[in-house]
């Protein structure tokens, strides 16, 4: 879906630039980066910063290390256009991976913007920065809130802002309309999921010291693309009904298609002297198994001593219905083990996978981050991860047996990050 | 472009006299605008809008990374030191929403470059005022 945009934002600036006027053609390079070192105290349970990227036990470098780099390219008064790469550690590795930004914008009056291409999604407070560790508190955003977050975190589409003083604030509207496909890594093969349809209004309110978001958005789910799924949503709806009555629900649970994702979230953050607090929540609603109904919330605050931010916050997510129970397949006496014993498997195997999708999560944290300079700023962190039984589906758990067990999880990072 | 280290020291030293300063907005004396107020002032310098409220495109420029003159400027207008401008305008950068302003050497250099860009907008201690160029805002006003 990206590529006929790219080829159109491609062409069109060709155009503007050669109507453009002498001095309003411009292209401005900039960058930035953070080198992460990680530790993970659990040696069976991986750990990655989201759902897109890598996971790793112990000692990692590549978890949260990340380089990003712009081009803004300034056309005319009323054009321009914003390209963004960053390069990270994502499970399915391709341009179209770490094409983070390519649209272009036009601006037909101060208080209105229409941009089209890859565009960030405007759904959190950090959505449109997450990449950016020099902008931000912790060494990686919050990760009940913004693990999962990531999966559609940019979208090929349009945008529509209107900006407005509003009383003592500024006033921020946007719509903004696409699709995107997040391509993840399940066992090793290529799962792509797409979200088409997607819709999105953002409202952001600043007011001195207070800045708030609230979102909401729609997505229909697609088609996607994991041959093993294929394969168990056809054995599933292969079974006599009579046999096992719960089957056809269970493989329609599990496709993609025919379902949509509804979200809602609001943010809040208080920036003022030498107090940094930070809040968000957000309620999703979906009735697809692979991504089941979740909350999440996290509050952080700051407090700077001269160079020095010392930090600390509490996080939790947790789906908002019970799990999906699957019933036993009921067999006529006398049916052969040749038969029943499969379908069996395939029982538990559905209940595994509904449990290994469930979040239930919290987490603490402390931290420091260190203004060593206009450009750099160095970080360390501890989280504390408290993840209930069957509520690790945020977390690479590989071992059947640790799916439904509790887990206690230390991670330690410590962080440079630069702006250039 | 990034001055290197020494240079920002050296711009420090020349301006710890003016902490005190008092600033003045300024603009090319053929610019439209007569007057801004301190909220039209923050949304050219904090990003939220590109143009004058006359829809002329504004280009604000900034006095050098680590001067106390920046500062000052920042804590007047907003209320925040050049570390959270600095973190402000990298969170705007990267999301592809604004440019910061530019930067430029000196206070010379800004009445230098005033003169001759007709939508340049700049602040400068009142005290370094010079008939070429327009007031449009004094810091001290509400």
């Amino acid at each position: 879906m990206l590529y006929p945009y790219i080829r159109t934002l491609v062409i069109v600036l060709a155009c503007c630039s050669t109507w453009a006027q002498g001095d309003e053609f411009k292209v401005e390079f900039s960058g930035f980066a953070s080198l992460v070192a990680s530790y993970s105290d659990d040696s069976e349970i991986g750990f990655s910063s989201n759902y897109l990227n890598e996971s790793d036990t112990g000692w990692s470098l590549t978890r949260d290390s990340i380089l990003g780099g712009q081009a803004n390219i300034s056309l005319t008064k009323n054009w321009d256009s914003v390209i963004q790469v960053v390069y990270q550690d994502r499970a399915y590795k391709s341009f179209d991976n770490f094409l983070e930004l390519a649209f272009l914008r036009y601006r037909p009056s101060r208080d209105w913007a229409i941009r089209a291409g890859r565009l960030n999604s405007d759904l959190y407070l950090l959505s449109e920065y997450p990449h950016v560790g020099f902008a931000y508190l912790w060494t990686r955003p919050p990760h009940e809130y913004y693990s999962f977050a990531s999966s559609a975190g940019n979208f090929d589409g349009v945008d529509v802002e209107y900006s407005q003083v509003v009383g003592e604030g500024f006033l921020r509207l946007k719509l903004a309309a696409g699709n995107t496909t997040a391509k993840f890594k399940a066992s090793g093969s290529d799962f792509f999921i797409d979200f088409d349809n997607l819709i999105t209004f953002s409202a952001t309110y600043v007011l001195n010291a207070w800045t708030m978001r609230l979102s909401v958005s729609t997505a229909k789910l697609g088609s996607y693309r994991l041959e093993s799924l294929d394969e168990f949503i056809d054995i599933l709806n292969s079974v006599p009904i009579g046999v096992w009555p719960q089957a056809p629900s269970l493989a329609k649970s599990f496709d993609t298609r025919g379902h949509h994702v509804e979200y809602a979230a609001f943010g809040v953050t208080y920036d003022e002297d030498n107090w940094l607090i930070q809040s968000e929540v957000g309620i999703s609603e979906s009735a697809w198994t692979v991504a089941p109904s979740n909350i999440s919330a996290y509050i952080s605050a700051g407090y700077r001593l001269d160079d020095v931010t010392v930090y600390t916050g509490i996080s939790v997510a947790e789906n908002r219905h019970n799990a999906t129970m699957v019933a036993s397949p009921q067999f006529p006496p006398g049916t052969p083990p040749q038969i029943s014993v499969p379908i069996q498997q395939v029982a538990l195997a559905s209940q595994y996978v509904i449990d290994r999708t469930l979040v239930h999560q919290y987490s603490i944290n402390v931290g420091a981050k260190w203004h060593v300079s206009d450009n750099v700023v160095l970080k360390a962190q501890l989280d504390h991860f408290d993840i209930q039984p069957n509520g690790g589906g945020l977390w690479d758990i590989n071992n059947p047996a640790d799916v439904k067990k509790g887990h206690r999880i230390n991670v330690f990072s410590i962080s440079t990050s630069v702006v250039f | 472009m990034k001055l290197p280290h020494f240079l920002y020291l050296g711009f420090a030293l020349l301006c710890s006299n003016a902490v005190s300063s008092e600033f003045v907005v300024v603009v090319n004396k053929g610019n439209n605008i007569e007057a801004l107020s301190k909220r039209e002032v923050i949304d050219i310098y904090m990003g939220r809008y590109m143009t004058f409220p006359d829809g002329e495109s504004a280009q604000p420029l900034d006095l050098p990374a680590q001067s106390q003159l920046k500062n000052d400027f920042y804590l007047k207008l907003v209320n925040q030191d050049e570390r959270k401008i600095n973190a402000y305008w990298a969170r705007l950068l990267f999301s592809g929403r604004a440019k910061p302003p530019e930067t430029v050497k000196s206070v010379h250099e800004v009445l230098q470059k005033l003169q001759t860009s007709e939508y340049s907008i700049a602040y400068i201690p009142a005290s370094e005022l010079t008939d070429n160029v327009k007031v449009v805002y004094r810091l001290n006003e509400n």
